[in-house]
């Protein structure tokens, strides 16, 4: 009996061991975009033990800020489901994120922090900080607070706002250095799509 | 350099100093050389030091003086008891955007001071906000928000959240992308044989503002098939010109270009801008948390909103993501005041 109470404990909570198994599959996505030239940040979405999801950074070659490696994957995720919904007797849905853990190399932004939110993720284990534009803590707590469609209505969101901003548990740290390494490597060789910031300018002697 | 005196937004009058970064030690010799043989008389506001951390690291940067001459140009001219400071401490000189005028409110202050530090005095002047667009703004962001809000109807037509978006280049004075909300996306699929079924499947993410910066990407590929980066040139307007929307007076300087989603448009008379940098957005509804990060990653230069979303709006109601310091990008946010009922009137 205990064996067995055992193994349904450890059914809804991931072991050391294979946090670290999908943390290392989230850096392979990761490693391929800084193959890619793309800010080296992956993830990986598990449902039940299995990877169901995955994703990379793809901003550059998109030319859209916003395909972070979380979006991808979760994009990655839905198109399934919906390929499935077209399957008689099938009937997957976007509540099927309840049941799904991401595993990402670096803090979620702002912007992915409350996607994970609007998606409904039960728990995301990261790997290093994301001290200017993290959303699970280090700039904002998207992760506690919660985010609601921005297409709700006033009245909508008074009445729904409890079921509407759910939050997730999350957890960092995992593999922290080996994701510092990573980001310090690409931005030492530049993005070299973005503009630099700081120009610097010759001068010349006026009079 | 200032961009425009008749400006209404405070925030968007900037002007160009060169700066540099310096070692903190020099900080002290170097205020009091620059204090007398460049004094910053017009912009006594400014604080002349900025701090910022990055990654637990201070830097100090200050300002030289007033940028002379044509900021977008490698070389720039510099009066020589500077020039003379610059070789001294081997200081490597950029260009940055300063605030021109003195904030009037504590909120235009936290917000001027994103870009570099200034001094504010609450009792010093006391004028109406000058956040505020004037006429003529107005209505030109009147004129897109009522494209916006044709997008919310057709959201709302098709069984969606009433929320619609564009995005603006002021540059050409037209939309170049649209989007409305479709999280809730329809498909027809066969249950049993001969029975046709709808069956929705929910995508959370699809909010009117990242619709919207998907086909602005669309658009840039299209318009911009090379993927040569050096292409990139910041246009005249991006720098300083807050008001190239409503400034009907210049009209002359810009070429008025028709784009029928694209076909027919010649390319090579437009640089190809970063991301969406320089492109204003016009959102019918107070952006949520991700749409309105989006925004700063695709880079806008502004926002204008309608309906405030008092629970979980990013822009002032529960955070203000806008005045966010540690962010890469500020955009500037205004309200464009229209009612909730519109959204939902029938096309
Ligand atoms: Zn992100
Ligand atoms: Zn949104």
């Amino acid at each position: 009996i205990s064996e067995r109470l055992e193994s349904v404990r450890m059914a809804g909570v991931a072991d050391d061991e294979s946090i670290m198994k999908f943390m290392k599959l989230a850096f392979i996505e990761a490693r391929e975009a800084l193959a890619r030239l793309e800010v080296p940040v992956g993830c990986v979405i598990v449902n039940d033990g299995e990877v169901i999801g995955r994703g990379s950074n793809c901003t550059n070659e998109t030319r859209n800020a916003t395909r972070h490696a979380e979006m991808v994957a979760i994009d990655m995720v839905l198109s399934k489901w919906q390929q499935l919904s077209a399957t008689p007797n099938v009937n997957p849905s976007t509540e099927g994120f309840q049941q799904c853990d991401l595993y990402v190399t670096c803090e979620p932004c702002i912007m992915c922090a409350a996607a994970l939110s609007l998606s409904g993720f039960r728990k995301i284990y990261y790997g290093c900080d994301n001290e200017r534009f993290g959303g699970c803590g280090s700039v904002l707590d998207i992760h506690s607070d919660g985010c609601a469609p921005c297409g709700l209505s006033h009245n909508e969101a008074e009445e729904h706002e409890e079921q509407k901003t759910k939050g997730f548990e999350c957890v960092g740290g995992f593999m922290a250095d080996e994701a510092v390494n990573l980001l310090r490597g690409f931005y030492e060789q530049g993005n070299q799509n973005a503009p630099r910031p700081h120009r610097p300018v010759r001068i010349e002697r006026s009079l | 350099m200032v961009a425009s005196p008749s400006c209404r937004c405070i925030l968007c009058v900037t002007v160009h100093v060169l700066a540099a970064s310096i070692d903190p030690k020099l900080a002290s010799v170097l205020i009091r050389d620059l204090g007398t043989k460049a004094p910053l008389t017009s912009l006594a506001h400014v604080k002349r030091i900025r701090r910022s951390v990055t990654e637990g690291k201070v830097e100090l940067s200050i300002i030289l003086c007033p940028a002379d001459g044509d900021v977008s140009s490698d070389t720039l001219k510099i009066p020589n008891d500077v020039a003379a400071i610059v070789e001294k401490h081997s200081l490597v000189p950029f260009v940055a955007e300063i605030p021109a005028y003195q904030a009037t409110s504590r909120a235009e202050w936290e917000a001027q001071c994103v870009f570099w530090p200034t001094s504010f005095h609450p009792n010093a002047c006391i004028r109406g906000s000058k956040l505020e667009l004037d006429e003529c703004e107005a209505e030109t962001a009147r004129k897109f928000m009522k494209e916006a809000v044709s997008q919310a109807r057709l959201a709302h037509s098709s069984g969606q959240l009433a929320n619609g978006a564009v995005i603006v280049d002021p540059f050409l004075r037209s939309v170049i992308a649209w989007g409305h909300d479709q999280c809730t996306s329809t498909t027809n699929y066969c249950l049993e044989p001969g029975e046709d079924k709808e069956k929705r499947l929910r995508h959370p993410l699809r909010h009117a503002v990242m619709e919207a910066i998907s086909m602005a990407a669309d658009r840039d590929h299209l318009l911009f098939p090379s993927n040569c980066t050096n292409s990139f040139i910041q246009r005249p307007a991006d720098s300083s010109d807050c008001d190239a929307v409503a400034d009907s007076g210049n009209a002359a300087k810009k070429p008025r270009v028709d784009l029928d989603g694209g076909v027919g448009f010649n390319s090579q008379d437009i640089p190809r801008p970063y991301l969406c940098t320089g492109f204003d957005a016009y959102v019918t509804r107070e952006p949520c948390a991700m749409c309105a990060m989006a925004l700063v990653h695709q880079r806008v230069r502004r926002v204008f909103f309608g309906v405030p979303n008092t629970f979980r709006g990013a822009l002032g109601s529960k955070y203000r993501l806008q005045g966010i310091r540690s962010l890469n990008h500020h955009y500037t946010v205004f309200q464009v005041t229209i009612s909730e009922s519109e959204l939902e009137e029938p096309l």
